[in-house]
């Protein structure tokens, strides 16, 4: 439902039109479109993807500026971020967990093995500081939060907007980038920042355990968690925060977007899940590159 | 463009639902009703209209003598707010319970007040205390009158009321047209969106005026 000036603005776009009548390509390419040039396609491709880059900033941006206003923090909205965090964060703990174990053995088999074969083998902590603390837990933690919670906040906005929900929100002067917007948001960038350090933390221990197995037990615990967190330097700390939160809030702000784009029609709802997850996991991709370049060359 | 009377909460000039439709133009006074005869699955949305969510495709929708257009949107949720609005279909949020549905206008708008209002209409309907299970394991004929509690509650200025009475048993049309009147007797302008008004309804809500389209 398009508000008169919402803040955010979240509002129709691809997938199908108001009366779910015209379908589309995607990125807004509809089917009865005239058929273009190799280079216009291209070209016309490259324009949507860049404006929907533009909306998911403006979207963020705006779920920042607006978080910080103290009279919009009503006790429902809190009860929002409450529940969010909750489902997101509270409840992947175990999953996430498992996965950091497997991830911290699987690490410390491959790291063990060549390290041991080159001579190197007190690397191990460094190795695992730049694979685990740079790149794999952030990544794989965010692909956790985007399969689990991406998917349910895209499905249950689009279901809210079939049914009227948004609607009636907002007649009752509730605004629904309020209510539903910045709390989910900022939820998922909340969970999605706790859930990487517990991945990390757990991929150290499991990557540990994996290690004094493989030694049968003639390993130094001070060592190497010692050599672990004295890899670990100001720019990974950076690179952590800003691969778990912006990913995060990115993540938030695309699936309540399409979430919230549908028009009518129930069979928008699972179109809009798929787009979520989609452009979210790009998104993912493209931010971490950025924030890799940016702290480390 | 300001009211032309004081007294009119609610004003439509050449409202159209297409281009070429028909116009309608009309105002609900302070305590006054109204009913507009709105097709079901029509082109108008009124609702979205009177309470300024969607404005119309042609003309202006006034409330207090403001278009809505012309209102910043926290201005025009706050005024929203004073609304109360029964919706024909959904309206209920299926993640909350009856108790966070009802009481959700009221703690956004930080209304410590609809206290007693939520507990004296719930009483009124017969859904005191508020059920507690979400919307969807509620049963059809407590989910409306939930709907009517959450309107009725916000002491409103104006009630846009979408076919409210649609399936209700005869038991529960007495208690709602009684509330409208005391509601109507306190100053709320009242909107009744529907098809066909029966003659209960219509002698209910006297002195009622309709809602006509200007002829092209």
């Amino acid at each position: 439902m398009e508000k008169q000036d919402s803040g955010g603005g979240c509002g129709k776009k691809g997938g199908t039109s108001d009366a779910g009548t015209m379908l589309y390509r995607g990125e807004g390419v509809p089917y009865n479109a005239p058929q273009m040039s190799l280079l216009g396609q291209i070209g016309a491709g490259t324009r949507a993807r860049l404006g929907g880059a533009t909306r998911t900033i403006a979207l963020v941006w705006a779920v920042a500026a607006k978080s910080v206003r103290p009279d919009v923090w009503t006790a429902p909205l809190r009860n929002v971020l409450a529940r969010q965090v909750l489902f997101t964060g509270l409840e992947a703990t175990n999953f996430v967990s498992l996965i950091a174990l497997i991830v911290g053995a699987l690490v410390v088999v491959q790291a063990q093995y060549w390290l041991v074969r080159l001579g190197q083998a007190a690397l191990i902590g460094p190795i695992l500081t730049a694979v685990v603390v740079r790149e794999v837990g952030p990544l794989l933690t965010n692909f956790v939060v985007i399969a689990r919670s991406g998917t349910a906040i895209s499905t249950e906005l689009a279901t809210m907007k079939v049914h009227g929900e948004v609607r009636a929100l907002d007649a009752m002067g509730i605004d629904p980038f309020v209510y539903l917007v910045i709390p989910r948001v900022l939820g998922v960038a909340a969970s999605t920042f706790c859930l990487t350090v517990i991945f990390l933390a757990v991929t150290f221990v499991g990557g540990f355990l994996c290690l004094w197995v493989i030694e049968l037990g003639d390993v130094d615990v001070g060592l190497f968690f010692g050599n672990i967190i004295g890899a670990i330097g100001v720019r990974d700390v950076f690179s952590l925060l800003a691969k778990s939160i912006l990913p995060g809030m990115m993540t938030g702000a695309i699936c309540c977007d399409e979430g919230l784009a549908v028009g009518a029609a129930a069979t928008e709802v699972p179109i809009a899940a798929t787009r979520g997850v989609i452009r979210s996991v790009a998104t993912l991709f493209v931010t971490s590159l950025l924030i890799s370049l940016m702290a480390y060359l | 463009m300001g009211a032309r009377e004081d007294s009119e909460w609610i004003r439509a000039e050449a409202v159209r639902a297409t281009p070429d439709g028909p116009a309608w133009s009309f105002a609900v006074p302070r305590g006054g009703a109204l009913w507009i005869p709105d097709v079901r699955d029509g082109e108008a949305a009124w609702l979205d209209w009177l309470t300024g969510i969607e404005p119309p495709p042609a003309g202006q929708m006034f409330w207090k003598g403001v278009e809505w257009r012309e209102r910043n949107p926290d201005d025009a949720a706050a005024e929203r707010g004073r609304m109360g609005c029964v919706f024909a279909v959904g309206g209920l949020l299926a993640n909350l319970d009856m108790d966070e549905n009802v009481w959700l206008p009221a703690r956004i708008h930080r209304r410590a007040e609809a206290e007693a209002g939520i507990e004296r209409w719930a009483r009124f309907f017969g859904v005191w205390p508020l059920p507690a299970e979400r919307a969807p394991f509620v049963r059809e004929r407590d989910r409306r009158k939930i709907l009517w509690v959450r309107a009725f509650a916000v002491n409103p200025e104006a009630l846009v009321l979408e076919r409210p009475l649609r399936d209700a048993p005869a038991e529960d049309r007495t208690l709602f047209l009684a509330a409208v009147r005391e509601a109507r007797a306190a100053g709320c302008a009242t909107v009744w969106l529907d098809e066909d008004l029966d003659a209960e309804t219509r002698a209910a809500l006297a002195p009622l005026a309709q809602a006509a389209p200007e002829s092209a």
